[in-house]
C-alpha cells in the first residue's frame, strides 16, 4: 500500500477525441491527487498515445490492449469498447494488483460506462459530469489499483 | 516534411567533399584583394566542375565523377571555437524562419484533423549546412583533411620562383611539426599545385611566360598553372554601372560563408541570371553569416598570425581585418570581382578544370593504386597469422593478445585501410570505399577503439547507400543506429553522432523507413544541446506525419516538446511556430490542461516578443468559458501573468483592451429610463425593484388602459416605455431626457475558480452630439463629432457629455452570478450608445506571500451584445437563425424637460387594490436649472401651476357592471367534512340561475343526470336507488 505513491491518469476519449471524461487517481486515498504543476503532461501524453492505440487497436482482438505508448517515465496502457470508445490509463508502475488488476479495473470501468449509457439522458461522446459515476470509479480504483 | 533541394545522395556527396587548402604569397593576395576577395574566395565559386572527369581505379574500371565538388580554404583559416559556433549555429537557425516560405504548405487531412504543414525546414537545412561546415575532422577519420594544396605566387613578384620554394617550405614545416595543429592533412605527400598568378593590367606578360616555364620544368608541367586575372581596371566598372550589374556575381553566396553547399551555384551567366532571384531571399542569410564570420577572423587573428609571423609571407590576419573593417560598415555594397571580365571568369573555369583533370585526378588514381597493394599484401599476411589463432580457439588468444601488442599495429593497419577508404569515397569510388570500410570494421572490435570502429561503421553504411543499385547488400540500418550508439555513448563525441544521424536519417527518410528515422532523431534529442534537441525533435514530429496513417498526435506532442526546446536554446520565434502549428489539434474539446499550456506559452513569449495582439488572444483563450478545469491555483497563475503581461502592454494602448472575465449575461441587460435621480442601492421607497417592472408588466399595462378610457383626450397621448428588456421590442431607439438618469441593469458570472474583483465599474458609452435623424439605421454614426470614452487618454473633463456614476468595488464569487446596476446622465442631448462596461480588473486572493508584488489590477472594457428576438415571420427567416434589430442600447437624447415627480405624504403602510381612498399626494415637477421651460407635460393638467405644482389625484372603485362570481360570506369549505361521497363519475350540474336563491340538490336529480354518463348501464338507470345499496351488500355476503 505504501509503495503506490505514484499517480495514474485515466481519461475516456471520444470518437473525436474529444475528451468524455478523465480523473487523476493518485496516492493511497483514491482521491483526486494533489495538484501539481505538470497536470497538462498527462493529457499531452495521452493525447499523443492515441495514434498508437488506433493502430493497436485493429491488431489486437482483445479490448484491453496492455501497454501501447511509452514516454520517458510513463506508461499508457488502453482499453478499447465495442463502440470504438478509448480508455487510456497512465501510469509510472504498474498498480499493485499487477497487469490483471489493471485489465479488471478497465473492465469494471467499461461496465460502468454502459451502464451510464442506459441512462436516457446522458448523450454519447458528451462530457461526463455525473458525481455518481465519479464516486464510483473511485470506488474500483480503490478496489483494484491502489 | 522536411524535403530538401538536394536528392540525399547529392547531399552526402556534398556533405564530404575533397579539401583543398590554399597558401598565397603576401603579392598574390594583394592582386586577388583588388576584387575584394581572397584567392580561396576567388575561386570558390568555380569549385564545382560542370563538366564530367573520370579516372581509373586500382582494377582499372573508368569511375566517372559528376558534379565533383572541391572545398576550398585559405591555409590559415581555423573552424570556429566554440562558443562561436554556437552562435553560428543559432543564427543560421532563427534567420532561416522566413525563408522560401511561399508555395510552402500542403494539407493532410485525415477523418478529424486538417493540417496545413509546411513541405520544408528551411531552418533546419540552414543549420545542418552550417554544422557540416563548422563541423571539424576527428582523429578517426581522414575526410575532412587537406587533400592538396595548391600554393599561389604572383607574377609581381621579384623572384616568383623562391616564392613558390619558400611556400612549399612553410607548408612542409607545418605539416611535421610535432604537436600536429590545424590544418590536418590527409597523409605525408599532399599534392602540391602550383598557379602563378598574373595581373594583365599591371604585370608583364614576357615575364610571366618565362617565369612559368621555369616553373613547368621544376615541378612538371601537370602541377602548374599560369592564370590571368584582373582584365579590367576597378575604375571602369564604376564609371560603367550598367557592364556592373550585368557581370554575374557569383561571390555572393560563396564570400565568408567557405561551403555553402546550395546547389545553383553555376558560373554560367544564365544561370546565375536566373538564380537571381534565389540569392536575393538567401543574401540576409548570407549577410548575417558574413558578420559573424567576420567576427570568426578576427578572433582567430591572434592565433594566425602567431602562426605566420616568422615566415615572410604577410600576417593575413591583420590585412583580413583592415578587409572586416570595410564590410562591416558596408556588406552589401561590396561588389566582389570588380576588376573581373567574363574571359577571366572562363580562365579560372579552365584553371580549375585543369587542376582536377591533369593533376588531382592522377595523384588519386596513383595513391588508390598503391593502397590497394599496401592493403592486399597486408591482408595476405594478417590472415597468415590469423589462421593459427583460429585454429587454437578465440577465448585465450584474443583475450591475452589485443591489450597488449597487436593493438597498436593493428590501429595502424586499419587507419592505412581507412585512409584508402575515405580517398575513395571523396573520389565517389564507392565499392572500393565500402570494401575498405568493411575490412576496417572486421579487423577491430568495438572495445579495442571505439571511435575508430564508430567511423568505420558509419562509412559503411554512407558508402553502401552511395552504391545504390549495384549494391551488393542491402543497406545496414543497424551499423548506423551502432555508431550512432558508440558516438554518444562511449565516446561522448556528439559532434559525429549528429553528423551519424543527420546522414542517417536522410538516408532512412529516402528508403521510406520514417519509424528508424524517428527513433534516431529521438536518441539524440536528449542531449546536452537544446537547440539541437529542438531541431531533432521537430523532424521526427515531421517523420511522424510520413507514417501510413499519419500520426499527427504524435507530431503534435513532438512539436510541443520541440517547441519547449526551442525556448530553451532563446529561439522565441520558432517556439512560437511550433506550438502555433499544433494549436488547433489540441482545440477538441476537453483537452483544456493541454491547450492551457499551449496558449499560456503561446501568451507569454508573444508578449516577450511584443506581439500584443498575439498575446491578447492567447490569453483571452485561457480564461475561455468553456473552461473549468483549471484549479483555482493554476488560475491565480496564469492570471498573474496575464495581468504583468497586460500592464506592459496596454501601457502604449490608446484604447482599453477588452477583458475575458467576467462574462456578462447579455440576456439580462436592462435599461430603465427616467429612473431616481439620485442611485439610492438598497433605499428604494418601494419594496419592489424598478427593474421588476418587466415582471408585473402585464398588470401595469391593464391599469394603464383603465386610465386610457378615462382620459378624454385619448388621443393625443402615447404611452412610452421606460423600461427595455430583451422582452420589449426593441425596434426603436429609446427616447432619454437630458439631464435624467439612466439606470442598466445586468447579471456578470464569474466563470473561474477565484473571486474577481472589479473596482472602478462605470458604463461605457459613446456620445455624439450633433443632430441625429430617426430614419438613419444602426451603423450611421457620425464618428468624427462622437467622442469615446476612453480613461488612458482623456482625464476627467468638466464638459463631458454624459456623466457616470461610479461602482467603487464588488466581488464575483467563483462559479456566481452578481446583478450590478449602474447609472448614467446625458448632460447634453445628443446620441447617446451604452457601449458596455470599463473597470478594473483584479483577484480577491488570501495567502498569497508576495502580496506586495502582486500586480495592480488591468482596467479594461467588456462590451454589450444585444440581439432582437428571433425573426418567425416569413419562410427565410424560419429557415435561418435571424435575429431583429435591438437598439435598446442606442438611446436617443431630447433637451431637458419637465419631470413629474409624486410623494406621498404620508406613505401609507399598506396599499390594496381598490382599496385607495383618497391620498393626498405632492407633485413636484423637477425643473431645476431649466426654469425657462414652459410646462406643457399630458401628465400635468391644466389645474397645475408652474410655481406650485400641486396635483391631488382620486382613485374611484370601479363600478359593477355585470353579474360576477364570488364568494359570499357563508360559504362553507366541505372538504375534509366526512361527507357522504359517491364512486359517480358524473358532477352534477345544477341548472345555472342566479336568481333563484336553492342551494339544495336532491339525490334524484343526481341520478336524473346520469344519462350521459358512459360508465352507467341500462340498468343503473331503470333501477331506483335504494335498489343500488343491497347490490354491494350481495357481493359482500358472497365472499364471506
Amino acid at each position: 500500500m505504501t509503495s503506490s505513491s505514484s499517480n495514474y491518469y485515466f481519461v475516456i476519449v471520444g470518437h473525436a477525441d474529444q475528451v468524455v471524461y478523465e480523473i487523476e487517481l493518485g496516492g493511497t486515498t483514491g482521491q483526486i491527487a494533489p495538484t501539481t504543476d505538470n497536470r497538462h503532461l498527462n493529457q499531452f501524453i495521452a493525447h499523443a498515445a492515441l495514434d498508437l492505440v488506433d493502430e493497436a487497436m485493429w491488431r489486437n482482438s482483445t479490448t484491453y490492449l496492455k501497454q501501447v505508448d511509452k514516454f520517458n517515465e510513463w506508461i499508457v496502457s488502453a482499453y478499447v469498447t465495442a463502440g470504438g470508445l478509448r480508455f487510456l490509463f497512465l501510469y509510472e508502475h504498474l498498480p499493485r494488483t499487477g497487469e490483471d488488476g489493471l485489465k479488471n479495473f478497465l473492465t469494471e470501468i467499461y461496465e460502468t460506462y454502459v451502464k451510464l449509457l442506459l441512462n436516457p439522458f446522458y448523450i454519447p461522446d458528451k462530457p461526463i459530469r455525473s458525481g455518481a459515476f465519479d464516486k464510483k470509479i473511485q470506488t474500483i480504483a480503490r478496489k483494484w489499483i491502489l | 516534411m522536411a524535403q530538401t533541394k538536394k536528392s540525399v545522395s547529392e547531399f552526402i556527396q556534398d556533405a564530404f567533399c575533397p579539401m583543398v587548402a590554399v597558401l598565397c604569397s603576401y603579392d598574390a593576395e594583394s592582386i586577388c584583394r583588388k576584387n575584394n576577395l581572397t584567392f580561396a574566395e576567388l575561386i570558390q565559386p568555380f569549385c564545382r566542375l560542370p563538366t564530367e572527369v573520370s579516372y581509373r581505379d586500382p582494377s582499372n574500371n573508368l569511375i566517372t565523377l559528376k558534379n565533383l565538388r572541391l572545398e576550398i580554404k585559405d591555409f590559415n583559416s581555423l573552424p570556429p571555437q566554440n562558443t562561436l559556433a554556437k552562435k553560428l549555429l543559432n543564427d543560421s537557425v532563427s534567420s532561416a524562419l522566413n525563408n522560401g516560405i511561399v508555395n510552402n504548405e500542403h494539407e493532410i487531412s485525415t477523418e478529424q484533423y486538417e493540417l496545413r504543414i509546411r513541405n520544408t525546414t528551411p531552418w533546419f537545412d540552414a543549420w545542418r549546412d552550417c554544422f557540416l561546415r563548422i563541423s571539424y575532422n576527428g582523429d578517426h577519420e581522414y575526410l575532412k583533411n587537406y587533400l592538396a594544396c595548391i600554393m599561389v605566387v604572383s607574377t609581381s613578384h621579384l623572384d616568383p620562383m623562391d616564392a613558390f620554394a619558400k611556400l612549399v617550405q612553410q607548408q612542409n614545416l607545418q605539416q611535421q611539426q610535432s604537436p600536429a595543429k590545424l590544418p590536418k592533412w590527409f597523409m605525408t605527400n599532399i599534392y602540391k599545385y602550383f598557379v602563378l598568378l598574373h595581373d594583365v593590367t599591371e604585370g608583364e606578360e614576357s615575364k610571366a611566360v618565362s617565369v612559368f616555364g621555369d616553373l613547368k620544368q621544376q615541378y612538371g608541367a601537370g602541377n602548374c598553372h599560369l592564370l590571368q586575372i584582373n582584365s579590367k581596371r576597378a575604375g571602369q566598372t564604376s564609371g560603367d554601372t550598367d557592364a556592373a550589374t550585368n557581370m554575374p556575381d557569383p561571390w555572393r553566396l560563396y564570400v565568408k560563408q567557405s561551403s555553402s553547399t546550395t546547389q545553383q551555384q553555376q558560373e554560367s551567366q544564365s544561370i546565375s541570371r536566373k538564380e537571381s532571384s534565389m540569392s536575393d531571399s538567401l543574401s540576409n542569410l548570407t549577410e548575417l553569416i558574413d558578420q559573424e564570420l567576420n567576427i570568426t577572423t578576427s578572433i582567430s587573428h591572434p592565433l594566425s598570425s602567431f602562426d605566420t609571423s616568422s615566415s615572410d609571407l604577410t600576417s593575413i590576419g591583420t590585412t583580413d581585418e583592415g578587409y572586416d573593417g570595410s564590410s562591416i560598415t558596408s556588406a552589401s555594397t561590396i561588389i566582389h570581382g570588380a576588376c573581373l571580365t567574363l574571359s577571366d571568369h572562363d580562365r579560372i573555369h579552365v584553371f580549375m578544370n585543369e587542376f582536377v583533370t591533369k593533376g588531382l585526378l592522377l595523384w588519386v588514381e596513383t595513391n588508390l593504386k598503391t593502397f590497394n597493394e599496401q592493403i592486399t599484401s597486408r591482408r595476405g599476411l594478417t590472415k597468415f597469422f590469423s589462421m593459427p589463432k583460429k585454429l587454437f580457439g578465440s577465448s585465450t588468444t584474443t583475450a591475452k593478445n589485443v591489450p597488449s601488442t597487436s593493438s597498436t599495429n593493428l590501429t595502424n593497419d586499419s587507419m592505412e585501410i581507412r585512409r584508402a577508404g575515405d580517398l575513395a569515397f571523396l573520389f565517389q569510388n564507392y565499392e572500393f570505399a565500402y570494401n575498405n570500410y568493411y575490412a576496417a570494421k572486421r579487423d577491430l572490435s568495438r572495445d579495442q577503439a571505439p571511435t575508430f570502429y564508430a567511423g568505420v561503421l558509419e562509412m559503411c553504411c554512407l558508402s553502401n547507400f552511395m552504391q545504390e543499385s549495384s549494391a551488393s547488400k542491402t543497406y545496414p540500418a543497424q551499423y548506423m543506429d551502432e555508431a550512432i550508439d558508440i558516438y554518444s555513448l562511449a565516446c561522448r563525441l556528439p559532434i559525429f553522432a549528429t553528423r551519424c544521424v543527420l546522414m542517417s536519417t536522410e538516408i532512412l527518410k529516402s528508403k521510406e523507413a520514417y519509424d528508424q528515422a524517428v527513433q534516431q532523431f529521438l536518441k539524440l534529442s536528449q542531449e546536452d544541446s537544446d537547440l539541437r534537441g529542438a531541431l531533432f525533435l521537430e523532424q521526427a514530429s515531421h517523420c511522424f506525419l510520413n507514417y501510413r496513417p499519419p500520426y499527427i498526435r504524435k507530431y503534435a506532442f513532438y512539436m510541443v516538446i520541440a517547441g519547449h526546446r526551442y525556448l530553451k536554446a532563446g529561439q522565441r520565434l520558432h517556439a512560437l511556430r511550433c506550438y502555433t502549428d499544433v494549436l488547433s489539434i489540441y482545440e477538441k474539446p476537453n483537452w483544456s490542461l493541454a491547450l492551457d499550456h499551449i496558449n499560456f506559452t503561446l501568451g507569454k513569449q508573444s508578449a516577450s516578443l511584443n506581439h500584443s495582439n498575439d498575446a491578447i488572444r492567447s490569453f483571452n483563450a485561457l480564461f475561455a468559458p468553456n473552461n473549468r478545469i483549471q484549479n483555482a491555483q493554476q488560475q491565480i497563475n496564469f492570471f498573474k501573468e496575464y495581468l504583468t503581461v497586460f500592464n506592459q502592454l496596454t501601457n502604449s494602448q490608446t484604447n482599453l483592451p477588452e477583458l475575458p472575465v467576467p462574462v456578462i449575461d447579455n440576456s439580462t441587460i436592462k435599461i430603465l429610463l427616467a429612473g431616481q435621480q439620485q442611485p439610492q442601492i438598497g433605499t428604494q421607497v418601494s419594496n419592489c425593484n424598478d427593474f421588476d417592472f418587466d415582471e408585473t408588466r402585464k398588470v401595469w399595462s391593464d391599469l394603464e388602459r383603465t386610465i386610457t378610457a378615462h382620459d378624454r383626450r385619448a388621443s393625443g397621448t402615447r404611452t412610452q416605455i421606460n423600461l427595455f428588456t430583451s422582452r420589449t421590442h426593441n425596434q426603436q431607439h429609446p427616447i432619454a431626457v437630458a439631464n435624467e438618469t439612466i439606470r442598466v441593469e445586468f447579471y456578470v458570472r464569474n466563470i473561474l475558480q477565484v473571486p474577481l474583483l472589479l473596482s472602478e465599474v462605470q458604463i461605457l458609452w459613446k456620445h455624439s452630439s450633433n443632430s441625429w435623424k430617426r430614419k438613419s439605421s444602426v451603423s450611421a454614426e457620425n464618428v468624427e463629432d462622437s467622442k469615446e470614452f476612453t480613461n488612458d487618454t482623456l482625464t476627467k473633463q468638466s464638459d463631458e457629455p454624459v456623466e457616470c456614476d461610479t461602482l467603487t468595488d464588488c466581488v464575483v464569487f467563483p462559479n456566481d452570478t452578481l446583478k450590478i446596476e449602474l447609472s448614467l446622465r446625458p448632460r447634453r442631448p445628443g446620441y447617446l450608445t451604452i457601449l458596455g462596461i470599463c473597470y478594473r480588473l483584479n483577484i480577491l486572493v488570501q495567502n498569497i506571500s508576495d502580496q506586495t508584488t502582486w500586480p495592480y489590477g488591468i482596467k479594461g472594457k467588456t462590451l454589450f451584445h444585444v440581439k432582437g428576438t428571433r425573426l418567425n415571420s416569413n419562410h427565410k427567416e424560419r429557415l435561418n437563425v435571424m435575429y431583429g434589430v435591438d437598439k435598446r442600447l442606442e438611446l436617443q437624447v431630447i433637451p431637458e424637460a419637465p419631470l413629474l415627480q409624486i410623494e406621498y405624504s404620508p406613505m401609507p403602510t399598506a396599499i390594496f387594490i381598490y382599496f385607495f381612498n383618497r391620498h393626498s399626494m405632492a407633485t413636484t415637477t423637477a425643473v431645476e436649472d431649466c426654469s425657462s421651460l414652459t410646462v406643457t407635460t399630458t401628465e400635468t393638467d391644466q389645474s397645475v401651476q408652474p410655481h406650485s405644482p400641486t396635483l391631488v389625484l382620486e382613485l374611484h372603485r370601479p363600478t359593477e357592471t355585470g353579474p360576477r362570481v364570488r364568494w359570499s360570506e357563508e360559504t362553507i369549505d366541505n372538504e375534509f367534512m366526512n361527507k357522504k361521497k359517491s364512486k359517480c363519475c358524473c358532477i352534477f350540474t345544477k341548472p345555472h340561475d342566479p336568481q333563484s336563491n336553492e342551494d339544495k340538490t336532491t339525490e334524484v336529480d343526481e341520478y336524473n343526470n346520469c344519462e350521459h354518463c358512459r360508465y352507467h348501464t341500462e340498468s343503473d338507470y331503470a333501477a331506483k336507488p335504494e335498489e343500488r345499496q343491497p347490490k354491494v351488500k350481495i357481493i359482500v355476503g358472497k365472499l364471506q
